[in-house]
């Protein structure tokens, strides 16, 4: 592998010249009326594959910034072979402040296309102290890139989204590897997972209840149906097998049979007490800002005389406007509706929530070793149909 | 249907390890301010949030004769004008709304209340709500005895099904004085236990005011210095700008010391002067802040001159607008002696505080509306840089912020870049919103949910009740025998009457500019 160009990035210039704008903040409100309020509580790295994407994430930190962390780091990848000047700025938010206007610094630099090795050696010294470091990786994850793990050591939490991914499958299971690699300095969350949260709750408390309880032994078949929404890119179900794997862990189901009828998957499980459970996952046509997610989930119980219904279904159109609605049903009438905001499809609220933890998320690692199970079994699945 | 939480192991690891069970809140006082501008609005937004349990059912009781879809109707437009969401979710609210209902009798109707109960188990069957309750008490007190002596004598006051529950919730002011006091809660204690008893501050709600104990307690620098060897003393600040707001009935009443003072203003002293509890749990943080209340110093009534001051607003300006004077405000008598700004100082002998005095003033009409905590460090013992200070030499202070822009600073002294040793002031400071990246929920909003998980930390205890009404009291009869004040003593817009100046620049000190 050749050495990726050198990249000549003077930390100690921009340190200086921060200091140098704080001193003397141009954009000070004059009537000082406001006060200008500096406050660290974290280092956001920003990694953006191409200008597109470091657009729209200086739009989404832009947006944090009544409320965000002291310094972001904007790393841009660079296709071109003169590279740019690192960039330093303070933006403050002045329209939203009231006496007190949030500040945070903002670093740009731009990296060779192929500067993934030169990132630990810029993220290290750029860290503020003491405070913790998340990297949110924009685009699809390199993880299957014997490097990267050395750059995801180098902060506390690495943030990707699998929605991002090009090869859902594939990368389930090296992000697992990728996971054990790293798991002694650095947490990885992934906001895929973190969107299922309000599902997960969900799901939760339609068994919270007695009378759905025994439901839950009894489940005999899950609907599930995820978006399909980009007609360029393949299907992505990490969603569904991260819910799935999630069940699986919590309810110790074990995998028995698979099946693969074009789009539609077919998973046979085995829980405990021998009893057997089918799920059925397919996709389905919605609009892009669905694409991944899951739309309807449907649990069929049955048991000796009694039979439930319990739905839950994504209603509404827009990243901050969907609702989860819960229904549940007995054989004649309809026991149970609730209906809540889902706000994690904002991805604003989201990076909000992945921000404030540090620690890993056991939850997600165990969900996602189900999910990496389920996954080896589909890629053989997906691989003896292509065969064929 | 029947509905008891049994354990789910699909809820092991998720954010919320535990939801309230599903249960009834029955609001008296339905048609009231509170329930449109806090409590449905509170419940709307847990709503939203996905923290109510399925099945949370709402029953309004109030006497005008409105139909349940009506009672939504209004509620909707409570929620509408009141919640802090920007707009309200059709699909939330429409399953939100599903669960409220209407009761409309009088209170002092007793044949009402078991009516009521047969209402109760109708919904019972139908929401699985199980038999949980709770009763809100969201009228004037006078209705409070009536209300749970009938809620007690039709058998609602204790659960009607094993392990359902049922709980009361009771909003200020806890009496008028400590008698009063003494006898409300004794009348509530014939028909309810102590531990059903929620007795609402909303102050405690507050993130900052819990963060109180956060910053003492899980930080090691500020304990070993929170005490008489370090601490000169705190200035507790409760600043409002607003006037009496169509309130005059009540407020000529009770008065900014009854109203502010005897549960707000005591329950921020309590948590700053609290001893350390054994647990974050109810029963041992009460413990600490009722032995707080009870060591503030006793109050002799001919004492009660030196250590208040009294104040009403006249005419002024609020924000460059022309603001009447408290005696022109509607429903006050025109010759009113109520005072809507109270100074005092207070003592609290124990080991740790002894010698310290707390300060506290309140006021309506006041140039800024602002609600703080300022604990002022004793000086340096030596004056090492006396005369190189660019505004004279300033001790440490460290301020707590509960209203607006909710933090917490420090303010310290630092060097003047320069070839000269000069000093100033500067500000270290943290912003509660603007560090921790989210929104804080209304005080409401924790309460009520803290209520139904059966979580009483934040509620008021009898005994701390009765303990933050003796000082109080022995005020009031202090100032009943003093001579009519001669009010109004300050201009609406100014910081309170210049005898609150001198007042406390007899001790040598100064009130902070908040």
């Amino acid at each position: 592998m050749n050495a990726p160009p050198a990249v000549p990035v003077d930390i100690e210039a921009i340190e200086r010249e921060l200091a140098r704008l704080w001193q003397s903040p141009p954009w000070a409100d004059r009537r000082n009326e406001l006060a200008l309020s500096r406050t660290s509580v974290l280092t956001l790295f920003v990694y953006a594959p191409d200008s597109q994407r470091a657009a729209w994430a200086r739009e989404v930190i832009g947006r944090l910034s009544t409320h965000h962390p002291s310094r972001v780091v904007l790393f841009l990848a660079n296709r071109s072979t003169s590279l740019e000047e690192p960039t330093v700025s303070i933006q403050c938010d002045l329209g939203t402040a009231g006496r007190y206007a949030p500040c945070y610094e903002q670093i740009t630099i731009t990296l060779p296309d192929e500067g993934i090795e030169l990132l630990p050696s810029l993220i290290m010294p750029l860290a503020l102290p003491d405070l913790p470091a998340f990297l949110w990786w924009l685009g699809p994850l390199p993880c299957h890139d014997r490097r990267f793990p050395a750059v995801a050591r180098t902060v506390d939490r690495l943030i990707f989204d699998s929605l991002e991914s090009p090869h859902p499958i594939a990368d389930i299971i090296a992000t697992r590897r990728l996971i054990q690699q790293v798991a002694r300095s650095t947490a990885v969350s992934d906001l895929n997972w973190g969107r299922l949260g309000p599902w997960l709750e969900t799901t939760a408390r339609m068994f919270d209840i007695t009378h759905c309880r025994w439901a839950l032994e009894s489940i005999v078949r899950v609907e599930l149906r995820y978006g399909h929404g980009r007609s360029n890119t393949p299907d992505n179900p990490t969603q569904p097998l991260l819910y799935l794997g999630w069940m699986a862990s919590r309810l110790g189901w074990r995998l028995a049979a698979s099946d693969r009828r074009d789009p539609t998957w077919i998973l046979e499980f085995t829980a405990p007490g021998h009893r057997q459970l089918q799920w059925v996952l397919f996709p389905e046509s919605c609009p892009a800002l669905f694409h991944g997610q899951l739309l309807h989930v449907a649990f069929t119980a049955e048991h000796d005389h009694d039979a439930a219904n319990l739905t839950i279904d994504l209603t509404g159109g827009s990243d901050r406007h969907a609702t989860l609605r819960l229904r549940v049903h007995d054989r004649t009438h309809c026991l149970l509706e609730h209906a809540f905001h889902h706000h994690l499809l904002d991805l604003q609220r989201l990076l909000v929530e992945e921000l404030q933890e540090t620690g890993p998320d056991w939850l997600y690692e165990q969900a996602l070793d189900e999910a990496t199970a389920l996954a080896v079994e589909l890629r053989k699945l997906e691989r003896a149909q292509r065969g064929h | 249907m029947t509905a008891t939480t049994l354990h789910n192991p699909l809820r092991e690891g998720l954010r919320f390890e535990r939801l309230p069970d599903p249960c009834i809140m029955v609001i008296f006082g339905a048609s009231g301010d509170l329930t449109h501008r806090k409590l449905l609005p509170a419940l709307y937004n847990l709503a939203y949030d996905g923290l109510l349990p399925p099945g949370l059912t709402v029953v309004g009781y109030a006497r005008r004769p409105y139909t349940d879809d009506e009672f939504r109707q209004e509620m909707r437009a409570a929620v509408e004008r009141f919640s802090r969401r920007q707009r309200i979710d059709p699909d939330v609210w429409q399953t939100f709304a599903q669960g409220l209902f209407y009761f409309s009798a009088d209170f002092n109707d007793r044949s009402a209340y078991p009516k009521l109960g047969e209402e109760l188990e109708r919904l019972d069957r139908e929401r699985g709500t199980s038999g949980n309750r709770i009763f809100y008490l969201a009228t004037p007190p006078d209705a409070y005895e009536t209300i749970t002596q009938h809620l007690g004598e039709s058998g609602l006051a204790q659960p009607s099904q094993p392990g359902s529950w049922v709980r009361l919730i009771v909003e200020k002011p806890f009496g008028h004085d400590l008698e009063s006091a003494i006898a409300l809660n004794n009348h509530l204690l014939k028909y309810f236990r102590e531990e059903q008893i929620y007795r609402i501050d909303h102050y405690l709600g507050k993130e900052t005011v819990q963060n109180i104990l956060a910053l003492r307690f899980a930080n090691g620098i500020f304990e070993p210095i929170w005490n008489r060897n370090y601490i000169d003393h705190v200035q507790i600040t409760v600043a409002e700008t607003i006037g009496i707001e169509g309130r005059g009935g009540y407020y000529d009443r009770a008065g900014a010391l009854r109203d502010m003072v005897q549960n707000h203003m005591l329950q921020l002293l309590s948590v700053v002067a609290m001893e350390p509890p054994i647990a974050f749990e109810a029963d041992p943080v009460r413990d600490e802040k009722v032995k707080a209340l009870r060591a503030i110093r006793p109050i002799r009534p001919e004492e009660v001159n030196e250590i208040t001051v009294r104040g009403q607003y006249g005419p002024g300006f609020i924000g460059g607008r022309p603001v009447p004077g408290y005696r022109e405000e509607p429903r006050v008598a025109p010759n009113s002696i109520t005072e809507t700004y109270v100074a005092l100082k207070l003592f609290i002998d124990n080991w740790r505080w002894a010698d310290v005095p707390f300060y506290l003033r309140t006021g309506k009409r006041l140039p800024r509306r602002v609600t703080e905590i300022a604990i002022q460090f004793k000086r340096v013992p030596h004056p090492l840089f006396k005369g190189m200070m660019t505004s004279g030499v300033e001790p440490n202070w460290l301020i707590i912020r509960i209203q607006p822009d909710e933090g917490v600073s420090l303010h310290i002294a630092a060097k003047v870049p320069g070839p000269r040793i000069r000093l100033r002031t500067v500000t270290m400071g943290f912003l509660y919103g603007t560090s921790f990246l989210v929104q804080s929920p209304d005080a409401y909003e924790r309460l009520l949910l803290d209520c139904m998980l059966g979580d009483s930390t934040l509620f008021t205890r009898r005994d701390e009740t009765e303990a933050a009404w003796v000082p109080i009291t022995q005020i009031l009869r202090g100032w009943a025998e003093l001579p009519p004040p001669e009010f109004p003593n300050y201009d609406a817009g100014t910081w309170g009457p210049p005898e609150a100046e001198l007042f406390i620049a007899r001790d040598g000190r100064r009130w902070r500019r908040p």
